[in-house]
């Protein structure tokens, strides 16, 4: 374990990436953190309450990513969800979340919803897949679900899909989105990691690039703190090229 | 499989907070200290057919007791003692939360609390409970009925269980020169009760915006709605402590369980007085409800 | 809580138990966190040759919303003894007993578990006794707060349970089934350790309080040690995740 990031402060009481428990204390006093449920507070101490692993961002900053976990839905993040029911009015899309998706006729249709004329059956299945944004959700209500305001939401009818933990997503797409950048320009897929741990993979050169990507994936969701983990992504990405004829060894 | 209870009624948010003021400033709702009990009513003999029955109303709940004695046959690893069979059953008359059927995880929870707390400090002599040693031996039902639910339903039932033991009448057996065995007709014979045992009840509530813990004796049912934890403690006359349930959805600071353990004793020692206090002024007269 | 059969000899001369153990002495504890595919969570736990397989389910949609709450998790829970974990064969249809524990058991996990995080949501704990030798109940709630934290549920702290016994007037702690058979009080006790909170305590059988004050004292000592057992469960589960980047 290491203990070189170690704050300066001796508020925080863990190391940079150090394993916390549910119980462990990982800060006294005044420390920021964020997201709740993973930490909370007890008097003046902040206690630790999954496993994951922690996160130093400056002197008195701290952040809990857990290692395991289901996703659990936020404004602005992008799903990838499956229809599972169809209403009058909308869907309900399981998004691999304890909280249906819902999504409204109108977004599908692009126009508002006629009553008397339109059936939505006729416009979406059972079993569809949508890549779309999460609008608003407050725990109260089931998150409610857009496909407007960005380029890339809707339908998808093409590609193939696999699932990650959730909280692995962040790892699989790197700082500044240094981890997708590797994989996607290595392997050549078009790829959309979504937050709720669905990837959807399309348009790969060949069957063996898809599989790679896939491999290499589940190497980052395996060990997802490797040291030098991003050297290895690329290393192993190239190792699998040659090994499959894509490239020649000699490069 | 057990479920986070859902049909709780809502309890009103100016209650609560009523009820918590009370609590900051050292009393209860009712008026009561923390570690007094609701008034207790008692009355017994009320069903003929039973063995002894008691009716035991501990504030607004209602609880009424009723003992069978029948003849059955010893369990295999006690061939020389009687068998002691508890059973509770929440009337549907008793809350608008309890709907007929099998009975639900509670009522067996409170069934096994009060089988506990008489079995292993031997309250009643079951070796005295045999007809013929190792075949036939008396079977002691007692089945207690919630009639009407206002809290601490634990208390009340041990309460009227005890009472119902100690009033049950069951048939003199006798053998002839022969070697015959007679059960009379006539019930004349006490349960041979050796001790006195009763639960003692302490509900925890928390006041989430002081962070203030208060702990009080025989919760009402608007107490034990807003609190997070019960404690039961059951002790025989003799002092010793003869059973224990923790039930609720929170816990007990370590530091906190003498505190608990002192009130559950006192408390337990109130009922005992009054259990005493009836069977010593126990009159001829027929009650009724 | 039996009647001490004449001839039973529960400690040695030298004041072992009858499986060799001091009286303030564990079985051995083994346990293996995400040990199934399928569950969100895992665990199993052994206390000698009791034997615990618990799996945990959630926070997710049950489908029926009746039993969905408004501002929490709903918990499930059900404790269950496999037909061959006991000597006779055991019914599979559920007991008296195990409508009991299955309660117990949830409200020691109860004020644990982070339920005001996931609103309108089921987690389901289930428990499987695989064999039986003492004990299971506080083995079980060993094993399902390991599962729930496997599951990345939110939790305050884990929960660890142990019984202590009274047997032939000598306190010990984690009773085999032998033991408690054949001893005069059982008192399993279940807590989250960092917090010193209990969030199971019962009592079967007759203590004086001086003797309770004892036994209490005798499970905290065998909670401490399977706290740290569980820990480093955990984090073997896990190991490497903290190497750095």
């Amino acid at each position: 374990m290491s203990v070189k990031n170690k704050s300066e402060t001796q508020s925080i009481k863990v190391s940079h990436r150090e394993i916390v428990l549910p119980g462990d204390l990982v800060a006294e006093g005044e420390v920021v953190f964020e997201r709740y449920p993973y930490l909370y507070k007890l008097r003046n101490k902040i206690m630790s309450s999954v496993l994951g692993v922690a996160e130093i961002r400056g002197e008195n900053n701290l952040k809990i990513s857990p290692l395991k976990g289901v996703y659990i839905p936020s404004e602005g993040d992008l799903v990838i969800g499956v229809v599972e029911e169809i209403n009058p009015t909308y869907v309900h899309l399981d998004i691999k979340a304890p909280y249906k998706g819902v999504l409204h006729a109108n977004e599908i249709l692009g126009r508002p919803l006629n009553p008397s004329k339109d059936v939505l059956s006729e416009y979406v299945s059972v079993g569809d897949v949508f890549i779309a944004k999460i609008e608003r959700f407050d725990l109260l209500r089931d998150p409610l679900l857009t496909l407007r305001g960005e380029k890339g939401l809707g339908k998808v009818t093409e590609g193939s899909l696999i699932e990650v933990i959730p909280t692995r997503i962040p790892r699989i797409i790197g700082r500044k989105n240094s981890m997708i950048e590797i994989l996607t320009k290595e392997t050549e897929c078009d790829v959309i990691v979504a937050n709720n741990g669905r990837i959807l993979i399309r348009r790969c050169p060949s069957r063996d690039h898809e599989e790679i990507f896939v491999r290499a994936v589940r190497m980052i969701e395996s060990q997802p703190y490797l040291k030098g983990l991003t050297a290895r992504v690329r290393e192993y990405i190239v190792v699998e090229k040659v090994k499959r004829g894509i490239i020649s060894g000699h490069t | 499989m057990s479920m986070t209870p859902v049909e709780i009624p809502i309890i009103p948010k100016i209650r609560k907070n009523a009820i918590l003021t009370f609590l900051s400033r050292g009393t209860r709702v009712d008026e009561r200290s923390f570690d007094s009990p609701r008034e207790i009513n008692i009355k017994t003999d009320l069903i003929p057919n039973a063995n002894g029955s008691s009716y035991v109303e501990l504030g607004k709940t209602k609880v009424l007791a009723g003992i069978k004695v029948e003849p059955g046959t010893p369990f295999p690893d006690t061939p020389q003692e009687g068998n002691l069979i508890v059973s509770v059953e929440f009337l549907p008359h008793a809350s608008p939360v309890f709907e007929p059927g099998p009975p639900d995880e509670r009522a067996v929870e409170l069934a096994r609390i009060i089988d506990r707390s008489l079995r292993d400090v031997r309250a009643i002599d079951l070796s005295k409970m045999v007809i013929t040693p190792g075949r036939k031996v008396w079977n002691i039902f007692i089945d207690i009925y919630v009639v009407d639910y206002d809290g601490n339903m634990i208390d009340a039932s041990s309460i009227a269980t005890m009472l119902a033991l100690l009033t049950a009448k069951i048939p003199k057996v006798s053998t002839t020169e022969t070697g015959e065995i007679i059960i009379s007709e006539e019930k004349s014979e006490n349960i041979p009760v050796k001790k006195k045992v009763v639960t003692a009840t302490i509900a925890k509530i928390t006041d989430e915006n002081t962070g203030n813990k208060y702990y009080i004796a025989d919760p009402s049912l608007e107490e034990e709605m807003i609190a997070d934890t019960l404690v039961t403690i059951a002790f025989s006359e003799d002092g010793l402590i003869t059973g224990m349930q923790k039930s609720g959805l929170s816990s007990i600071h370590s530091d906190d369980i003498p505190k608990i353990l002192n009130m559950s004793r006192k408390l337990a020692e109130k009922y005992l007085a009054k259990i005493n206090e009836y069977i010593t002024l126990k009159t001829s007269t027929t009650p009724s409800i | 809580m039996g009647i001490l059969k004449p001839g039973i000899k529960l400690f040695t001369d030298e004041g072992l138990r009858i499986d060799g153990r001091r009286p303030d002495q564990l079985r051995p504890i083994k346990i293996e966190v995400g040990v199934l595919k399928n569950a969100d969570g895992s665990a199993y736990v052994e206390y000698g040759n009791t034997k615990i397989l618990a799996a945990v389910y959630g926070p997710r949609d049950p489908g029926a919303r009746h039993i969905l709450l408004p501002n929490r998790a709903t918990l499930r829970c059900r404790y269950h003894m496999a037909p061959f974990s006991t000597h006779e064969r055991k019914s599979p249809a559920p007991s008296r007993r195990e409508i009991e524990l299955s309660k117990v058991i949830r409200e020691a996990l109860e004020p644990a578990v982070i339920v005001e995080a996931f609103p309108r949501t089921v987690i389901d704990i289930f428990i499987e006794v695989l064999n039986a030798d003492g004990g299971t109940r506080t083995a079980g709630v060993t094993a399902a707060s390991l599962a729930l934290a496997d599951a990345g549920i939110p939790m305050r702290d884990l929960v660890a349970g142990v019984a202590v016994g009274k047997v032939q007037g000598i306190l010990v702690l984690d009773e085999n089934e032998q033991e408690d058979m054949y001893g005069e009080a059982d008192l399993p006790v279940a807590a989250m350790p960092t917090l010193r909170e209990i969030t199971l305590l019962q009592l079967n059988g007759v203590l004086t309080e001086e003797e309770f004050y004892k036994a209490l004292e005798l499970a905290w000592q065998g909670i401490n040690q399977i706290y740290k057992l569980q820990k480093e469960a955990l984090k073997k589960r896990y190991a490497g995740a903290e190497e750095e980047e």
